[in-house]
């Protein structure tokens, strides 16, 4: 079932797999969309804990699947104290500018605190063989990392952004433990600016190579419908409307196709600069097979109006965990949990409701 | 001690805080007792004490015991089996009941169905209710300031001084005073006409919800006789009296917000767009219904002939022809509202 070969005297690779099924994820989908209509989303903690409890149950490493073990009322709590203080955010600005001001400065040291918790609730109920992952970051290092540092945005006008992200990666992953095993990212900065610069070509080159195509392929077609137009004035609106679409359009293809790099890139360069342990992660997306997968399940999507989100999903996981392996060099068998105090109840709630995507 | 049938589940046994996994074989027995067994160990508990996952398709299920033990099997059919032999009381009725759902299909079908009657409920009659209700405890005051803040907008963008002769003005604001004297709520709302010149949008008459009503100049050069005006006047005071206006920003905004907040996370706002067009066009038109009603009522009361509607009407759209179909469209059609002012005169 599982590649597993022998490298060094102690080292193998073994590979992540995922085992979801389109069609039992389908039904999970269905049924917790359907209830939270009924349950004027009251059901949507309960969807997000089988959500994920399905999504983790399928991934396999060495035969062994991830668990997700948090409670749905947990979430519910947390979702229902942050839509309390959003519904007082936006109504206070209608009446008082001042306390509006209070709030929105509130948020900044609120911030951290969040994506701290966050990460915290989601590693305490992320069990792989019984050992949950622990993450030990350090508020004032979120606060720094992901709030003081953006002051340096308009002073190095915008250089700094590539910089700001790995400092992010970094804060986050070097904070996690996996059980007693030490998690330790080793990426370089240089990562997230090649990644940056390398999109931004892939953009521009793939705008002016449609453009190419289309002006080369429409020309003769173009200088008729322009030529009518100078005839009919109200015509002029119709070629308008045309380019502008088309201009929106081309930059849509072209910022889709320089961001699907820059995704897999920085995914492929940071899990593998990942070290659990001894053991190092490693990723190897291939960029065609990625927007060849986006851009089927795009399509799929459309087609059924989304009924095939579910389907879309499962694809795209079990290609991920296909490229995702390890080079074990830890023994799996040994590892042992680490002690951590109680996360108090109210930031793990306030972490459940954004459980921000920040995995690996 | 005597072993039921098929009374036993194989898994794994992890220690608490330790990733060595134990293949293991648990046991249970009639009076609740367990016994999970590995080839060095042996554990006694009693399933009160046991906290057991629920069931997601066929993922693996943990078994949590006290001292912090955990045992996993991937035998979802004989955990179930266990719960159900043994201790029925810790069969969780809504975990079990979410498993259940989600994998028969014939469960899913109904629960479609179901909501699609929900759905379907909430929207026609209780979403309504609740905005009819929020409409009608709106004060005064702010119906005038909802119209000010209106007309200031309309004024800047469409409308420009009306370019009719004060002879003109004059009597057709003489006949409004005498419609108004008319009705019956002529005293729980200031009414005020307001004459303006578009060429946007051309002949059209509407209320404001504080009962200002603004007429166009080519509205009125189609006008050829005061009953006409009068139907028209009566058409937009129930909107008023109704309080059409805002509960039609009610509507298409609550709605809105309830949409994205409950399909947000499913489907795209796009996607919500065209669905809340066809419902809020729905609402629509039965508010122009009721407007016709209204207006037919107060026909029948003064004595005044259903051909003037239809007269000015079938003027109007000699200047203006639509033809939307009646799903898109905020309008009943014509031949159902032209029938309905042609019934006053032959009943």
């Amino acid at each position: 079932m599982e590649s597993i070969e022998q490298t060094n005297t102690d080292s193998k690779i073994i590979s992540f797999h995922f085992t979801g099924k389109a069609s039992e994820y389908f039904k999970i989908w269905i049924v917790n969309g359907l209830l939270t209509v009924l349950t004027l989303g009251i059901y949507s903690a309960w969807a997000k804990v089988r959500t994920n409890r399905y999504m983790y149950g399928n991934i396999y490493l060495d035969n062994e699947p991830f668990a997700y073990t948090a409670m749905p009322v947990n979430i519910l709590k947390g979702r229902l104290l942050a839509l309390a203080f959003f519904v007082v955010y936006s109504l206070s600005g209608q009446y008082s500018q001042t306390f509006y001001m209070i709030l929105t400065l509130s948020l900044l040291p609120i911030i951290p605190w969040v994506i701290v918790n966050s990460i915290r609730f989601r590693g305490k109920y992320t069990l792989y063989r019984n050992i949950p992952f622990i993450f030990k970051g350090d508020y004032l290092d979120a606060f720094k990392y992901f709030i003081l540092i953006y002051i340096w945005v308009p002073l190095t006008l915008g250089i700094i952004i590539p910089y700001i992200y790995y400092k992010q990666k970094e804060y986050i992953i070097n904070n996690l433990h996996f059980g007693t095993l030490p998690i330790k990212y080793k990426g370089k900065a240089s990562t997230f600016y090649i990644a940056f610069i390398a999109s931004g070509i892939i953009s521009v080159l793939t705008a002016g190579f449609i453009f190419g195509i289309v002006s080369l392929l429409g020309l003769s077609h173009w200088n008729q419908i322009l030529q009518k137009s100078v005839e009919n004035s109200a015509s002029i609106d119709v070629s308008m409307v045309v380019t502008i679409i088309g201009i929106y359009v081309l930059f849509i293809i072209a910022f889709f196709i320089g961001s699907a790099f820059y995704k897999i890139f920085i995914l492929n360069n940071v899990i593998s600069s990942i070290y659990c342990g001894q053991s190092q992660l490693q990723c190897s997306m291939d960029y065609l097979t990625y927007i060849y997968i986006f851009v089927t399940n795009g399509i799929a999507i459309l087609c059924t109006v989304g009924l095939a989100i579910p389907w879309a999903r499962i694809r795209y996981n079990r290609y991920l965990y296909s490229s995702i392996s390890i080079m074990l060099k830890d023994n799996l068998d040994e590892i042992t949990s680490m002690d951590e105090k109680d996360i108090k109840s109210l930031a793990e709630e306030l972490g459940g409701f954004l459980d921000l995507d920040i995995g690996f | 001690m005597t072993l039921t049938s098929g009374s036993n589940i194989t898994g794994t046994l992890y220690n608490k805080g330790i990733s060595t996994p134990h293949t293991a074989t648990l046991y249970y027995f009639d009076n609740g007792d367990i016994i999970i067994e590995t080839e060095s160990t042996t554990k006694k508990l009693h399933i009160s004490a046991l906290s057991i996952s629920s069931r997601v398709a066929n993922t693996q299920r943990q078994i949590f015991m006290p001292d912090g033990d955990i045992f996993t099997t991937h035998d979802n059919n004989a955990v179930d089996t266990m719960i159900a032999k043994i201790s029925p009381e810790k069969k969780d009725t809504m975990q079990s009941l979410l498993y259940y759902l989600e994998s028969h299909v014939a469960a899913i079908l109904s629960l479609i169905a179901v909501s699609i009657i929900a759905v379907f409920i909430f929207i026609k009659f209780i979403f309504p209710t609740i905005v009819t209700y929020i409409a009608f405890s709106i004060p005064a005051s702010t119906l005038h300031l909802i119209s000010e803040k209106t007309i200031e907008y309309l004024d800047n963008q469409f409308f420009t001084q009306t370019q009719l002769s004060q002879t003109r003005i004059h009597t057709i604001n003489a006949q409004f005073k005498e419609f108004i004297a008319s009705i019956p709520e002529k005293n729980k709302y200031t009414f005020t006409l307001y004459f303006r010149h578009s060429n946007f949008i051309g002949p059209n008459a509407f209320a404001l919800p504080d009962g200002t009503f603004i007429i166009t100049d080519d509205f009125v050069k189609l006008i050829q006789h005061k009953h006409e005006l009068f139907t028209i006047l009566a058409h937009e005071t129930a909107h008023v009296v109704y309080r059409h206006g805002v509960r039609n920003i009610l509507l298409n905004s609550g709605l809105l917000v309830i949409a994205i907040a409950i399909f947000g996370d499913v489907v795209s706002t796009t996607t919500i767009g065209l669905p809340l067009l066809l419902i809020h066009n729905g609402y629509s038109r039965e508010f122009e219904r009721q407007a016709d009603a209204f207006a037919i009522d107060y026909c029948k009361k003064n004595h005044i002939s259903g051909k003037h509607f239809v007269n000015l009407y079938k003027r109007l759209q000699q200047k203006a022809p639509t033809n939307i179909p009646s799903l898109l469209s905020t309008h009943p059609s014509d031949e159902e509202r032209l029938s309905s002012f042609m019934a006053i005169d032959n009943p």
